[in-house]
């Protein structure tokens, strides 16, 4: 995935100015930044969800539109209404939805896949249960495993760490490294900042624009998290520092 | 005392007889039966597009359009010279998406949210109606009392030569778009169901869900004028909300929540038609009254269970 002098407006301020990046196939990236820096708007850019103003996005070398199949979304968890009259089956299910075309219902072939993707992030067992019925983290497996079953080679998930259980986390972050062995992409807004040194190989530090890009073991440095946090660094930022000194 | 006397002034005696059996005895039961009819069918496709619109918090919506359809339906007769209902659902489909359109305009362009858009919208679509009407008012055989209030037990007089006989040429008119409704859903389910559940995803994945969101607004139009004339513009709204919300009540899966809305919509037409029989009161209002009985009544026992 390129991103080539991306822009994009709300209202004529910019909340996003001239991100360029490149990344690679087959790493784990984090996108780091404080609140309103543009993580998720840089996300949805992406995918086409909102209105570029400037530079634009390309994946596989096309443009988004035309390898949306090839391409995984995990919005926020709290971009959807969880008392939605449906079942976990239901939500994997959709992932599905952009391969069937018009007209046509899951088959067998695809309840299998969703089973699967249920599987991975251990959540098989509530395949029946309407999903107002689960906890945030089990919430936030689902997303995860409609994600799977869409099998893409690349995938933008929006806080897949939010507020989720420590076991949740573990078993995220276990099937994050698992997707970068068998070769895929994927990019993470994360907000945690003690632990996204040792999740990810390569950051993206957002303010606005790309304060820094690239190894982890090269961005990470207090310089570069000062300039993204700026006056905004709360006690956790700090605490980050101190990993910081642990890296190098 | 003064209240009972009352009380006995608002109701009339309860006769189970002029309750359960006279609209059944043998001069009234064909009108009957086609008056419950054409209530269950428009309460089948307001229930249907109601479902999905409750799903994607737009109830009100229906509202809008509803009253917005009015322009279209006397400027499709005035540039058409026709009362042909399908030119007349041509002109409501028209205004009722353009209301829809001229809202989320309204909402994209100005700090307006959409629910001042949506007031601002409606009413003016509606207000400009009630001008067309009055200024064509020797030209155009329609009256806002009908549009706000339908006329449910006139419509079915005006009858049609069908294959399977005469029959209500508004019971035809349902039928067809009852039809149209059940297909639309059946191919389209799927991309109603992830557009309402997450449009953001289903724009992800490529699909086509503005096309989708101005059909579903398209058909609610289509829906809202053909019963408009039997039910009006008020009880259109009714029909759209109150069987799905009780149905919202009861049901956790959407496919479980179609079903019970049908059969709410039956129960609704059935206890109205009779309540109307007995207090001699409109139909349409009576059926509105008793749906929305059921609702409460539903309500009430779904709140109880939790204490136990």
């Amino acid at each position: 995935m390129e991103c080539h002098d991306l822009t994009v407006t709300y209202d004529r301020k910019p909340v996003l100015y001239g991100i360029d990046c490149c990344i690679p196939a087959g790493s784990l990236v984090g996108v780091l930044g404080p609140n309103g820096a543009g993580k998720s708007t840089l996300l949805k850019a992406a995918l086409g969800l909102i209105p570029v103003s400037g530079g634009y996005v390309e994946m596989f070398g096309q443009p988004q539109g035309k390898v949306s199949r090839r391409v995984g979304y995990v919005p926020q968890r709290e971009s959807v209404d969880w008392d939605f009259p449906v079942t976990v089956m239901d939500v994997v299910l959709m992932g599905r939805y952009g391969r069937l075309g018009l007209f046509r219902r899951p088959r067998k072939a695809d309840r299998e896949i969703a089973e699967r993707s249920l599987e991975k992030v251990q959540m098989l067992g509530y395949a029946d249960r309407q999903i107002g019925q689960l906890s945030g983290g089990q919430q936030q497996r689902v997303f995860l495993a409609r994600a799977l079953a869409q099998e893409c080679d690349l995938y933008l998930m929006d806080e897949p760490f939010a507020a989720v259980d420590a076991a949740t986390e573990r078993a995220v972050i276990g099937l994050l490294r698992e997707m970068r062995e068998s070769g895929k992409t994927v990019l993470v807004v994360h907000h945690d900042l003690i632990t996204a040194p040792t999740y990810f190989d390569r950051l993206l530090l957002l303010n606005l624009r790309c304060v820094a890009y690239g190894l982890t073991s090269e961005v990470w440095t207090p310089e570069n998290l000062h300039q993204t946090y700026g006056g905004q660094m709360t006690v956790l930022s700090e605490l980050a520092l101190q990993s910081v000194a642990k890296v190098h | 005392m003064s209240a009972m006397i009352l009380a006995e002034g608002l109701i009339p005696p309860f006769h189970l007889q002029r309750f359960l059996r006279d609209p059944w005895v043998n001069g009234a039961w064909e009108n009957t039966m086609w008056i419950l009819l054409l209530s269950v069918l428009i309460g089948l496709c307001c229930g249907l597009v109601g479902n999905f619109l409750l799903l994607r918090r737009m109830a009100l919506t229906g509202d809008a359009i509803s009253h917005s359809v009015l322009p279209g339906l006397v400027l499709g007769y005035v540039i058409f010279d026709s009362l042909d209902p399908w030119v007349m659902i041509g002109g409501a489909a028209v205004a009722g998406v353009g209301a829809v359109m001229l809202i989320e305009l309204l909402h994209q362009k100005s700090r307006l949210k959409t629910d001042a858009a949506t007031g601002v919208a409606f009413t003016t679509f509606f207000a400009l109606g009630v001008l067309l009407i009055r200024r064509f008012a020797n030209q155009v055989h329609l009256d806002v009392d009908c549009v706000l209030f339908g006329r449910l037990e006139f419509t079915v007089f005006d009858t049609m030569d069908t294959p399977f006989g005469p029959m209500p040429v508004s019971v035809v008119k349902l039928l067809w778009i009852t039809l149209g409704c059940l297909l639309l859903l059946a191919l389209f389910y799927k991309e109603l169901l992830i557009t309402s559940f997450d449009a953001g995803l289903a724009k992800a994945l490529g699909l086509p869900s503005r096309v989708i969101h101005l059909g579903l607004m398209t058909v609610t139009s289509v829906i809202v004028v053909a019963s408009l004339e039997s039910v009006g513009a008020v009880l259109v709204v009714g029909m759209i909300i109150v069987p799905p919300a009780t149905a919202r009540l009861m049901a956790e899966r959407l496919p479980r929540l179609l079903i019970l809305t049908a059969v709410l919509v039956v129960i609704g037409s059935l206890l109205g038609t009779h309540l109307a029989t007995w207090l001699n009161t409109p139909l349409a209002a009576s059926i509105m009254a008793a749906s929305g009985a059921v609702f409460f009544l539903v309500w009430m026992i779904t709140w109880l269970k939790k204490f136990r």
